[in-house]
């Protein structure tokens, strides 16, 4: 891990205005991609998975604001570049793969458009070549009948087809990162393998890296090199995968990997806890997010301030009692 | 956010205006025979097409009648004919709608093709027609107008009980056995009468706009009750002139329909905002 | 697609019959006797025998069905009756005012698909802003304004104080424009908003995120990818409207002195031209049920996924 790294976010802080006040979705989150590497965001949803993704690229809904931290890729400043250099770098140097295939394309335009007017908006080339190239990253990503694919419109595709889709168009400009928000959980799991194989297959070709965002820790296991755990819009648990899933020292880490179903019988054991409230998000002081639901939590959960400890080399915890 | 807060404002703002213009125009409706100068059905020839004079503040018509008394006294005709018919096709509509929604059937079944060969008419060119054969009057325009409009009513509040039909609210309540009719009163009305009231004030300015437009074309409010819409026809050889004789009363409709239509919209966003 | 076509025109038959029964009806709520009123029409003084003579050759005497069935039969060969005023054929008068209307109603099209799709695109891109905010005034003075007001002040200040345009009748191109744009001017304000609700509603979908995240610019997600999919409800209601306009010109064609279906409508109900009313409504409902039938069959021509669900 001794290069550069070819993305760094520090310290991001995302809020987001409701007519019911003010909620922070994303506190204090920091990492760093290197290229070819893979960097795993586990959470439940609203853990602020999304909003980190989205804030990467400016993507932010209306009503959602980064209003503290930096965000720096290669030597530029993504939080305060002129829209037309930040539009250049999206889809060329930073890509992004959605959530849910079904909705991301319009369903009145073919996927051979699509298609065509990312390459040109990017390269400078003619409508045929962009087509030619079009057809051969089809055929990359095992994509049966590419020619005929371009003609057809989203809806006529399966989820998993669409998802490929979305790779090759992707893999087309070799992007320096790829964000993959849930690119599997839309699909069946014959699709979901499919899917995680060919950004395996990016990675080694192109030295890609990704940020590998999912609710479901086996999709991370495939994949990440290093995970980074997300609750509350806090990043609390941060190791190289190995570790985290040998060692989980968090509280929430641990309660997600037991959550985890496996192919053998086992008694469920179920989560204790009085109420099933979701983590508080507007409280402005900053205790344990994870405080109601922890099985651990006593008097000095909320009494220390909440920040990363080193547990041991690249493995951060952020929990009071952990030491 | 100031944004936000500045346009709620301006609604606001807008909510006010329209609710005063209408109360305003209320109170001229109720009280036009004190706030009326002169007897505004009152003919003087020697007095035709005169300027404004303290007699006549806004001058004469054609037939040396008071503009402005038959402006107040045209309130009275136009909206309290609009809210006749709303009025009459709310009654219609309300019960058959709901019957047709929650209990449906044959009556649905019957009520559905109704609407399928009704809507097949633009349904000003039905009114008109109606009131062409039956002959131009009062009584004929509220009734071509019930007659043509109220299924279009009707089938919007059929829409409201079959989405509230399926909620679970209504379910729990069939399961625990209420009948139905406890039913329709206790949760089936309050659920869409708010509703039902903004389609009432969304669509009181169309009603407005329709009737005076048949008044207009001669086939509504016959003379001598003064009309907007009549009044404006009644000037048409002499508008070059005195356009004053067409100004004020199409003034006067414009205004009642921006102002209902303000406060159709302002009540919609209001009640909107609670449901969520 | 042939099946949607043909399933779309059968689901037209019983519609068509309903407009039918209903025109027949029409005809029969006339106070009194039609044979008299046929007769006052005509001036010629209704006695015991005239109007006698007249039932039998009006076919008044025989059962209501029969007559509805013998009617039916003569409006499939075209054949409306002659008008009691002019002693013309209904259905040649109706040829002969049809086609004004047709130009009237393209051109306030024109006039609304010119004023209303760039303003309400505007004011969806400038949502709150100075632009938006007009257009919502403008809206509401739009579906506000009772149509034959604004006809006179466009008459009293565009030609006879400005002298701009010409200010009754049909003739040059001059002639059409304030008629035109008075009818067009209630419909502007609804496809504006239309059009802005309906742009909005797409520029939040996830396709326009990710439009954006693949770089696109600016000016072709608006264009090509939320513009094109938001115009399609625009194009229905347009439609449905323009069969609206061709029997709704009354108003406009009244003030305007434009010889079109609506002044013949208004003209026979003034003279209790009976057949020419009948007429008149019969064809204006196959028109507008014709039109409607056009627009779905266009929508599902424009929408990939109905013209993939007639396909399958």
């Amino acid at each position: 891990m001794g290069q550069d790294p070819i993305l760094t976010v520090d310290n991001l802080n995302v809020i987001v205005t409701t007519p019911y006040g003010v909620t922070q979705t994303v506190h204090d989150v920091s990492f760093k991609l290197e290229a070819g590497k893979v960097l795993g965001l586990v959470g439940e949803s609203g853990s602020g998975k999304t909003m980190t993704c989205m804030s990467l690229l400016k993507l932010l809904p209306e009503k959602a604001k980064v209003v503290q931290g930096s965000i720096k890729f290669k030597n530029i400043d993504l939080l305060n570049v002129s829209t037309e250099d930040l539009r250049k770098v999206r889809g060329s140097e930073i890509a992004m793969i959605m959530q849910n295939p079904m909705i991301a394309f319009n369903p009145v335009r073919t996927i051979g458009r699509h298609f065509i007017e990312t390459l040109r908006t990017h390269l400078p080339i003619t409508k045929r070549q962009a087509r030619k190239m079009a057809v051969e990253y089809l055929e990359k990503t095992d994509l049966p009948n590419p020619e005929n694919v371009l003609k057809q419109y989203p809806f006529q595709l399966s989820g998993g087809m669409l998802q490929r889709v979305m790779i090759a168009i992707t893999m087309s400009l070799s992007p320096s990162i790829i964000i993959a928000d849930e690119p599997t959980t839309a699909l069946d799991s014959t699709n979901q393998l499919q899917v995680l194989k060919q950004l395996d297959k990016l990675r080694e070709e192109y030295n890609t890296c990704i940020l590998l965002v999912s609710h479901d820790l086996g999709v991370i296991a495939q994949l990440a090199d290093e995970v980074a755990v997300m609750y509350g819009g806090y990043i609390v648990e941060k190791a190289p995968v190995l570790k985290l899933l040998n060692h989980p020292m968090h509280p929430y880490t641990k309660v997600l990997l037991e959550s985890r179903l496996g192919l053998t019988r086992r008694k469920i054991k179920v989560e204790k806890r009085e109420s099933v409230s979701r983590p508080n998000l507007i409280n402005s002081e900053k205790t344990c997010p994870f405080l109601e639901r922890c099985e651990d939590a006593d008097y000095t959960c909320s009494s220390y301030n909440l920040e990363f400890k080193e547990y041991e080399k690249d493995h951060l915890v952020r929990c009071v009692k952990s030491r | 956010m100031v944004q936000n807060v500045k346009r709620k404002l301006m609604k606001h703002k807008l909510m006010m205006i329209s609710i005063m213009i209408i109360s305003f125009l209320t109170v001229l409706a109720l009280f036009a025979p004190f706030l009326a100068p002169n007897d505004p059905n009152l003919i003087d020839i020697v007095q035709k097409l005169q300027g404004p004079s303290s007699q006549f503040p806004l001058g004469t018509d054609h037939l040396g009648r008071c503009i402005l008394s038959r402006l107040i006294y045209g309130t009275r005709t136009s909206l309290g004919i609009a809210f006749l018919v709303m009025g009459l096709m709310m009654i219609i509509s309300i019960p058959l709608g709901i019957y047709a929604g929650f209990i449906g059937g044959k009556v649905d079944y019957l009520f559905m093709r109704m609407c399928d060969i009704l809507m097949a008419f633009p349904s000003f060119l039905l009114s008109l027609a109606l009131v062409g054969i039956l002959g131009p009057s009062l009584g004929n325009l509220i009734l071509a107008m019930v007659l043509v409009q109220w299924v279009f009513y009707a089938r919007v509040i059929r829409g409201m009980v079959l989405s509230v039909k399926e909620q679970n609210f209504v379910l729990a309540a069939k399961i625990c056995g209420t009948p139905r009719s406890i039913i329709i009163i206790k949760h089936i009305l309050p659920a869409i009468i708010s509703q039902v009231v903004v389609l009432i004030f969304m669509d009181i300015g169309g009603v407005i706009l329709a009737i005076s437009g048949l008044s207009f074309l001669g086939l509504g409010i016959q003379p001598p009750d003064a009309e907007w819409g009549m009044m404006i026809n009644d000037s048409k050889p002499f508008f070059r002139e005195t356009p004053s004789l067409m100004l004020y009363p199409g003034m006067m409709i414009f205004i009642v329909v921006i102002a209902f239509n303000l406060f159709g919209e302002a009540l919609r966003d209001a009640l909107d905002l609670k449901k969520e | 697609m042939s099946w949607f076509i043909f399933k779309r025109l059968t689901s037209l038959i019983p519609i068509l019959l309903g407009i039918s029964l209903i025109t027949f009806i029409l005809l029969h709520l006339i106070p009194g006797d039609p044979a008299v009123a046929y007769l006052r029409a005509s001036h010629i003084p209704p006695t015991d025998e005239t109007v006698a003579a007249l039932r039998v050759e009006l076919g008044l005497n025989k059962p209501l069905y029969v007559q509805y069935f013998e009617w039916l039969g003569k409006v499939l060969q075209l054949d409306l009756g002659m008008s009691y005023v002019s002693n013309n054929s209904v259905w040649e008068e109706i040829v002969v005012h049809f086609f004004p209307t047709v130009q009237l109603t393209f051109a306030s099209l024109i006039f609304i698909v010119v004023i209303s799709l760039p303003l309400g695109m505007i004011s969806a891109i400038y949502k709150g802003k100075f632009v938006d905010q007009f257009s919502r005034i403008l809206a509401f003075v739009s579906v506000s304004m009772p149509t034959f007001w604004l006809g006179f002040l466009l008459i009293y200040f565009l030609s006879v104080k400005l002298d701009l345009f010409p200010v009754l009748g049909r003739g040059t191109l001059a002639h059409l424009v304030l008629p035109s744009l008075t009818l067009a001017f209630a419909y502007i304000g609804t496809y504006m908003r239309l059009l802005r609700a309906s742009m909005l509603g797409n520029l939040n979908e996830p396709f326009v995120v990710y439009a954006r995240a693949r770089g696109l610019r600016q000016r072709l997600i608006v264009i090509r990818h939320v513009l094109k999919k938001s115009l399609l409800p625009v194009i229905t209601g347009l439609g449905m409207s323009f069969g609206n306009m061709l029997s709704g010109a009354v108003i406009v064609e009244t003030i305007f002195a434009w010889p079109g279906m609506g002044q013949l409508f208004v003209t026979s109900i003034l003279n209790q031209d009976y057949p020419m009313i009948q007429g008149c409504v019969l064809f204006m409902g196959v028109i507008f049920v014709v039109c409607n039938l056009l627009v779905d069959l266009t929508y599902s021509f424009l929408d990939p996924r109905i013209r993939w669900e007639g396909e399958k």
